[in-house]
């Protein structure tokens, strides 16, 4: 008998090791997407109770708001918890790892989440790779390979992403071992989001439609408003303007509607009063059919943050000791910006003078 | 579900749980259940050919015991001599008969499915026009549980022991799960016994049987699977490449192919052994070898037992061979009359060897190979000793020793080129690109490097196949690598299991995007 222990208590001894070396060896063998890593890293090593809300969604949200413009602005402190197209399922876990260390008073959660049905692996690994390593991490995994139905086997590389990720081993590089430091607070300033405008469409087209969306993701959602519920959670939604994709506009009608049935705010940005208000001009302010480019995040960035502080209360929390970082961030973003074409620096002077 | 996937170790995980879970006298069932289950998953069309030969083997089994227990009562009741050889006799030839139309069946089955293309490829070649190309069915593992059951018959048909009277039992015998992929060819008495017997979980038992699959994955995820894109490359169109990458690729192949088999038992071998039973060994440090017969004892043990067994001694002792041994011996003298019948039955052997392999002319000439040059060995051996005694050279003199080894490394590398070509010709202009295009335009390292293994996996590969160099010194010293790492502090042991699995983790070949080579010998 106290043998038969004894070797269980090694084989269990063994595998929490082996288990613990592929968590530590997963951190430098992820790969390196630098927005993903960024954001999540960059949200969850915020100094504890610095945030005062968190803006949860994917594409749809760093996309269109930039955080160190909204603290010039207005002083508040609302940063992207967003990678690219990442499941609505996952905004519940994102909110408890928020939660841990930040007091925030708002979660912003962009319904354009739950509209997106193709997902595959990539999408996952965006938001998994990236997350600290804790229960809510485990919990996260399990829920989104569930979803996903990669199980049992397929879970495994998400539970290790060294496990897919081990033939990078002749690649690593100094960047792999060191978290990403996120300088702009999760503000989005690549070439194509500056330099490039759709062309493909000349009008913003609206529809009072309606489409129910599948039934898992109305079902994910359902979980997301009991748990906000459960936790008397604040919670605003919002749904990112679209240029076409008529039928996904019909189905964030539908979730707007929704929302507002649990006793929840929506904001729809793709219904005209909302859209006109933010003053988005097709021919100027898109990067293409889904997302802004820098001028319509500049445009969306005002309003939204206005409106957050109108309705919502956030503080201007401006020239506060400790949040220096946040000054330091809008003067990286400014000149990132800055050393892009002249229109758009003007426009941006203009915006913020 | 190959050996190199999470199914197959969470189909391990469940029959282990099952097998140690159900009461002991029924842990069999278990064994026998999770086999065709095993067979089923990786096909359920594979399912009617090894059931009939499971059926004609065991029928034939139970038909030659009833006709030899009838013929020994029949004999007991006798006493003239006469009638008694008569009755053994008779009851020979109707085992003859039985055991004639049991190989028609099996060997029937094994031909039509494996060599039916091959043939009727010859006769379109030979006559113009003739059978048609099909598209069969290669049951996985077909060579191998064909030739167990074959053997099985023989020994019973020479009354080595009694048939197995459980079907069930026996189509456990011939269906065992991690023996269907690529053997080894087990001996009924070696294997059933342990089959049916009621075995205890043993811990020391199962770690080291864990060790042994890790091993065997090492071998098969560090160093045959990276080498094989490599060997691919160069054997899919040797023209591009100059003699020197020829070899390299030749060498890199011989490496491969003993890393990929070698391994692959060793992972069926620590399966087995998990579950308590003890599978025969098929490897003996091969590339030891000081001769090609050397070679042949310990590459392929079982194969090789099988073919000495059943073919080899059968048709060297017969009485055939020994009468016409006699009419050469008064002929050319006594060595020869001795030694030529040895080395006919040698070559009809290697030619089975070659055939067993696969269907076509490439394995025959592999077979050839062999046989031709252990037979010229036979031959010559005498007159070569007798030289080294006259010149008085010491044979066993190290130098010697590993002179040997290299020389029968290359022997096998070189009859490696037409089973791993794509025909003989494609063989042979490889062989020649050695000798006469040694050096080719692009510089030796440039082009290894640019045959999709960066030189970093070389690094990799290169430290593999020291470890597995190492190991097979020590075994060659008679060291018991696994006792002595069972006897260090259980930290020890435990860090250098965690050291391992960590080098598997991040360097071996595996994963969703990685397509894992088929086991070389899965195929034949």
């Amino acid at each position: 008998m106290k043998k038969t222990r004894k070797e269980i208590i090694r084989a269990v001894s063994f595998l929490l090791a082996v288990c613990t070396a592929l968590w530590l060896l997963s951190i430098p063998f992820t790969v390196n997407i630098w927005q993903s890593k960024v954001t999540v890293q960059g949200v969850t090593s915020q100094p504890d109770d610095t945030l005062e809300a968190v803006y949860i969604g994917n594409s749809g949200v760093y996309r269109f708001w930039q955080s160190a413009l909204a603290y010039q602005e207005y002083g508040i402190t609302v940063m992207n918890f967003a990678t690219a197209s990442m499941p609505g399922i996952a905004t519940e876990y994102l909110m408890e790892q928020t939660r841990k260390n930040q007091n925030v008073d708002l979660f912003i959660v962009d319904l354009r989440a739950y509209t997106d049905s193709e997902l595959d692996g990539a999408n996952l690994h965006n938001i998994i790779d990236y997350f600290p390593l804790s229960w809510t991490r485990f919990k996260l995994v399990t829920r989104l390979c569930l979803y996903q139905k990669y199980w049992p086997f397929e879970a495994l590389e998400y539970y290790f992403p060294v496990l897919r990720f081990h033939s990078r081993w002749d690649e690593l590089t100094k960047d792999d071992f060191t978290a990403a430091v996120d300088t702009t607070k999760g503000s989005y300033y690549y070439s194509d989001f500056i330099q490039t405008v759709q062309t493909e469409h000349d009008t913003f087209l609206t529809t009072e439609n309606r489409t129910e969306p599948q039934k898992r993701a109305q079902k994910a959602l359902n979980g997301l408003l009991d748990y906000c519920d459960e936790n008397n959670i604040k919670v605003l939604f919002v749904a990112a303007p679209l240029l076409e994709h008529e039928n996904q506009k019909e189905r964030l009608n539908w979730f707007c509607d929704m929302v507002e049935a649990r006793g929840y705010q929506a904001i729809n940005f793709n219904s005209e009063p909302t859209y006109d208000a933010v003053g988005l001009d097709v021919s100027t302010d898109f990067m293409d059919n889904t997302h802004t480019n820098v001028y319509g995040s500049i445009k969306f960035t005002d309003w939204l943050g206005s409106y957050l502080v109108e309705n919502y209360g956030l503080d201007d929390r401006s020239g506060l000791t400790g949040y220096e970082s946040w000054n330091d961030a809008y003067a990286i973003y400014s000149q990132k910006i800055g050393n892009k074409p002249t229109m758009y620096f003007e426009q941006l002077a203009g915006l913020t003078d | 579900m190959g050996l190199v996937s999470l199914e197959y170790l969470f189909f391990l995980l469940v029959v282990f749980l099952f097998y140690f879970f159900v009461p002991q006298k029924a842990r069999w069932v278990v064994l026998l259940a999770a086999s065709y289950a095993f067979y089923t998953l990786c096909s359920w069309k594979y399912l009617p050919f090894i059931a009939a030969t499971t059926l004609t083997t065991f029928y034939a089994g139970i038909i030659m015991g009833n006709i030899a227990g009838k013929a020994r009562r029949r004999m007991a009741d006798c006493d003239d001599r006469t009638q008694k050889k008569d009755i053994r006799a008779a009851a020979q030839a109707q085992k003859r008969l039985v055991i004639t139309a049991c190989f028609l069946l099996d060997f029937g089955i094994l031909a039509v499915l494996k060599y039916y293309n091959f043939f009727a490829s010859v006769t379109m070649s030979i006559l113009g026009n003739g059978l048609p190309q099909l598209e069969l069915l290669l049951p996985l593992g077909i060579s191998f549980y064909t030739f167990q059951s074959a053997g099985y018959v023989i020994d019973v048909y020479h009354a080595k022991y009694e048939p197995d009277k459980n079907l069930a039992k026996f189509a456990l015998f011939v269906s065992f799960f991690p023996q269907l992929i690529q053997g080894p060819i087990s001996r009924y008495d070696q294997l059933a016994s342990q089959l049916y017997e009621p075995h205890t979980f043993d811990v020391v038992r199962a770690r080291s049987a864990l060790r042994l699959m890790f091993w065997g994955y090492f071998k098969k995820c560090i160093v045959a699977d990276k080498l094989a894109v490599l060997v691919e490359t160069v054997f899919n169109a040797p023209a591009g490449y100059s003699g020197a990458v020829i070899a390299f690729a030749a060498v890199c192949y011989g490496i491969q192919i003993y890393a990929d088999f070698s391994g692959g038992i060793d992972i069926i071998r620590g399966v087995a052994q998990l579950l308590g039973i003890d599978m025969e060994q098929n490897f003996n440090q091969p590339y030891f070898s000081t001769s090609l017969s050397d070679f042949w004892r310990r590459w392929h043990i079982t194969l090789g037992n099988w073919m000495r067994t059943y073919i080899f001694y059968p048709l060297a002792l017969s009485k055939g061979m020994t009468r016409w041994g006699r009419r050469m011996s008064e002929k050319c003298g006594r060595y020869i009359g001795k030694a030529i019948p040895l080395c006919v039955a040698t070559l009809v052997t290697f030619l089975a060897v070659g055939v067993w392999h696969g269907a076509g002319w490439k394995y025959l000439t592999y077979g050839v190979w062999n046989g031709a040059i252990i037979a010229l060995a036979t031959l010559t051996g005498p007159f070569f000793q007798e030289f080294y005694k006259r010149i008085h050279f010491n044979s066993e003199c190290r130098i010697w020793y590993c002179w040997r080894v290299l020389r029968t490394f290359l022997i096998v590398t070189i009859g490696r080129f037409f089973t791993r070509a794509a025909d003989v010709k494609t063989a042979l202009f490889m062989m020649g690109s050695v000798l006469s295009r040694w050096k080719g335009d692009g510089a030796f390292l440039q082009t290894v490097l640019g045959l999709g293994v960066s030189w970093k996996n070389l690094i990799v590969v290169a430290f593999g196949v020291l470890m597995m160099i190492v190991v097979g010194v020590l075994r060659e010293r008679g060291r018991d690598i696994r006792g002595w790492f069972e006897q260090r502090p259980v930290l020890v042991q435990m860090s250098l299991e965690l050291v391992g699995v960590i080098f598997m983790v991040i360097f071996a070949e595996y994963g969703t995007e990685y397509d894992p080579a088929d086991f070389i010998y899965a195929v034949f």
